[in-house]
């Protein structure tokens, strides 16, 4: 079939193929915009005939409980991704943070107790590094996936020397609370998750550099020719990234009232999973904070399933790696001057 | 054509291996004499032996422009496999893995070109699907290879003019790597496909089949690698490959091998792995503590990266 697309392709005046691309775009295009809302309905279903009491507010709360922690790390991730760049630091930046906020806060292995100023000081490190990677990115000019992947390695060990092996125990009051209180009996970390990702949306939506980021993400040469400051809004997007990350790493460590660099591990894969569930591109410009969120509540949906049908961990990242390998070959362009690498 | 020379970092960066590896030990050497004994010259050429087949072998996806981050984890999963299976086939286990190792990649190599998916998305999903076969068939860690089956195994580490036997593999491997690369049409059509795939197209190149080319050459190296770590440590562990992913790649990059693709050989990634390796046996004999490495590794990485990217080619767009 792919051939003899390529075949009509050939046989057509430039402006003729300007047309059947266009239309194909706009086709592809409703793809993405009505398949997640049909997959969500799916979820729902199977969710409601597989256990008795899914619409029940408890369950409701579960699933948004579930949400969190994803649904932070995707609001920078949305951004890397929508300029067709990835962010492999995430994991060993949430570890980071999580180790890092454990040794400052009142903990059983030191005597240190910033509490919120601790809390702050390892957000803006976040901020810090992903600016730095976002430098290196784009001034250095190394492959996302090269220098984010050594940036990750890098935070990681930290993570690890700043504990020394016996992972930190938090008695913090502040942790203690928040991740034990409720409001209308939705958790405290659920709320702060919705926060950060309402300010996230806010930014993407209503802000000069979210449209910055979705006309690079598009097209970076009309971009730049458009007197987009590339450089500058990439590293803002990678600094977010690392921010969001590094609050997912301190949420983790309220959540676990621990430590440890393992606090970021198959955190970052099932985000990309569910931003691509939700319509998003691997490649840039499609996408959305709206996409991304309902994307982050299909996987918890699917995780949720996936648990109860008693599918090992293990078997879940597999399932995750070929949903991602089969969303974004649908949505990837198949013409013959496409060029994978 | 002249050009006019002027100074750069990168103009040089072609040397950058080769200083390196002489700095490297000429400082751990003043600092620790024994560092050059028989002895510990020996023990690296025992540890540098795997990693030189999976890094040489992941230097083909990087010339196309590609990169497998899967690679550690298929690393693990042909350790475990070879460790189990080696009871049934013996040393048989070496060309049956070769082939595994081929079948492994030729996935990853006709989902990216086939489907059109950037290799990294491609291999940082493939690579769960490595870890579930290393996990699943050692669900409780390490599995030890039979005693009575040890002594048919030793012959790898064992030493042959002072020399273990697993350095001479290693080299045969890199040998036949180079032949291959430099001397036959399938390996030029890798280079070319990294350095300008769509002139490559139009020169008549099947480049669908040159970047399949470069994922079954890799995943064979990949898992001769992982068998070689069976014989190694004489066990099946799932997870040794968790950290070589970030010091192949680092000893590619070191090595002088472009991150765009086009440009690097196998001589360089070799060179670049016995580096890497006795810069963290060398702080590992200093007494630096081993959790260390993987930082130090990732800002070799970045550093080496950085020195060898073709700053002239400002409008391409780096994603």
């Amino acid at each position: 079939m792919k051939n003899k697309w390529s075949e009509m392709l050939d046989t057509l005046s430039v402006d003729q193929q300007f047309v059947v691309k266009a239309e194909n775009d706009a086709k592809m295009d409703k793809v993405r915009r009505f398949a997640p809302l049909i997959l969500l309905v799916v979820m729902t279903a199977i969710g409601a005939v597989s256990q008795k009491n899914f619409f029940s507010w408890a369950n409701i709360v579960n699933i948004m409980y579930q949400m969190s922690i994803p649904l932070v790390i995707s609001v920078g991730l949305s951004f890397v991704l929508l300029l067709g760049s990835i962010d492999l630091s995430i994991e060993g930046m949430m570890g980071f943070a999580g180790s890092f906020v454990a040794f400052l806060v009142a903990n059983k292995s030191n005597g240190n107790n910033f509490g919120i100023l601790g809390v702050l000081l390892v957000v803006l490190i976040g901020a810090a590094v992903g600016a730095v990677t976002g430098i290196l990115h784009t001034k250095a000019r190394i492959a996302s996936f090269i220098v984010t992947y050594a940036v990750g390695s890098i935070m990681a060990g930290i993570a690890v020397l700043v504990y020394r092996g016996t992972p930190i125990q938090v008695t913090d009051q502040m942790f203690v609370a928040i991740s034990q209180g409720k409001l209308f009996g939705i958790p405290y970390i659920t709320l702060i998750a919705f926060a950060v990702f309402l300010v996230g949306a806010v930014i993407m939506n209503y802000t000069a550099f979210g449209r910055a980021v979705f006309a690079i993400g598009d097209n970076e040469t009309a971009a730049a020719s458009a007197g987009i400051n590339i450089a500058r809004a990439k590293i803002k997007v990678y600094a977010l990234c690392g921010c969001t990350a590094a609050i997912a790493g301190v949420l983790q460590c309220m959540r676990l009232k621990l430590g440890q660099s393992s606090l970021g591990t198959n955190q970052m894969f099932p985000v990309v999973t569910a931003i691509v569930l939700g319509g998003g591109s691997v490649s840039g410009g499609k996408g959305g904070s709206l996409q991304s969120f309902v994307g982050v509540l299909i996987y918890a949906e699917l995780a949720n399933w996936l648990t109860l049908m008693g599918v090992d961990t293990n078997m879940k990242k597999v399932i995750q790696g070929v949903i991602i390998i089969i969303a974004v070959a649908l949505t990837v362009t198949h013409d013959r001057k496409t060029v994978a690498k | 054509m002249t050009q006019k020379k002027k100074f750069s970092l990168s103009d040089y960066s072609q040397y950058m291996v080769v200083f390196s590896i002489i700095l490297v030990f000429v400082i751990f050497t003043i600092l620790n004499p024994k560092f050059i004994s028989a002895y510990s010259l020996q023990n690296m050429m025992v540890e540098v032996s795997p990693l030189i087949l999976l890094a040489c072998g992941l230097s083909f996806i990087i010339y196309t422009g590609g990169i497998d981050l899967g690679a550690g984890a298929m690393v693990s999963a042909t350790c475990v496999i070879s460790g189990l299976y080696v009871t049934r086939f013996g040393n048989g286990i070496i060309p049956i893995m070769l082939l595994v190792g081929a079948v492994l990649g030729l996935l990853n190599g006709v989902i990216v070109t086939k489907l059109k998916i950037p290799s990294f998305i491609v291999t940082l999903c493939t690579q769960n699907l490595w870890a579930y076969i290393a996990l699943t068939l050692c669900p409780n860690g390490s599995v030890a290879i039979d005693l009575q089956l040890r002594k048919t195994l030793k012959w790898m580490t064992a030493k042959a003019a002072g020399i273990p036997v697993i350095f001479f593999f290693a080299l045969a491997a890199v040998v036949i790597l180079f032949i291959f690369q430099q001397y036959t049409t399938s390996g030029r059509s890798i280079f070319a496909v990294g350095a300008n795939i769509r002139a490559a197209r139009l020169a008549g190149v099947d480049t669908d089949r040159a970047q399949i080319m470069a994922f079954v050459v890799s995943g064979s190296c990949s898992a001769l690698s992982g068998a070689f770590y069976a014989y190694k440590q004489l066990s099946a562990v799932p997870t040794i490959g968790d950290a070589l992913t970030l010091s192949a790649i680092a000893s590619i990059a070191l090595g002088g091998t472009s991150m765009a693709g086009g440009r690097g050989s196998v001589l360089r990634t070799a060179v670049g792995v016995v580096t890497i390796t006795a810069i963290t046996s060398g702080l590992n004999m200093m007494g630096v503590d081993p959790l260390w490495k993987d930082i130090i590794i990732g800002v070799i990485l970045i550093a080496a990266v950085y020195l060898n990217s073709d700053t002239k080619g400002r409008d391409i767009i780096i994603k």
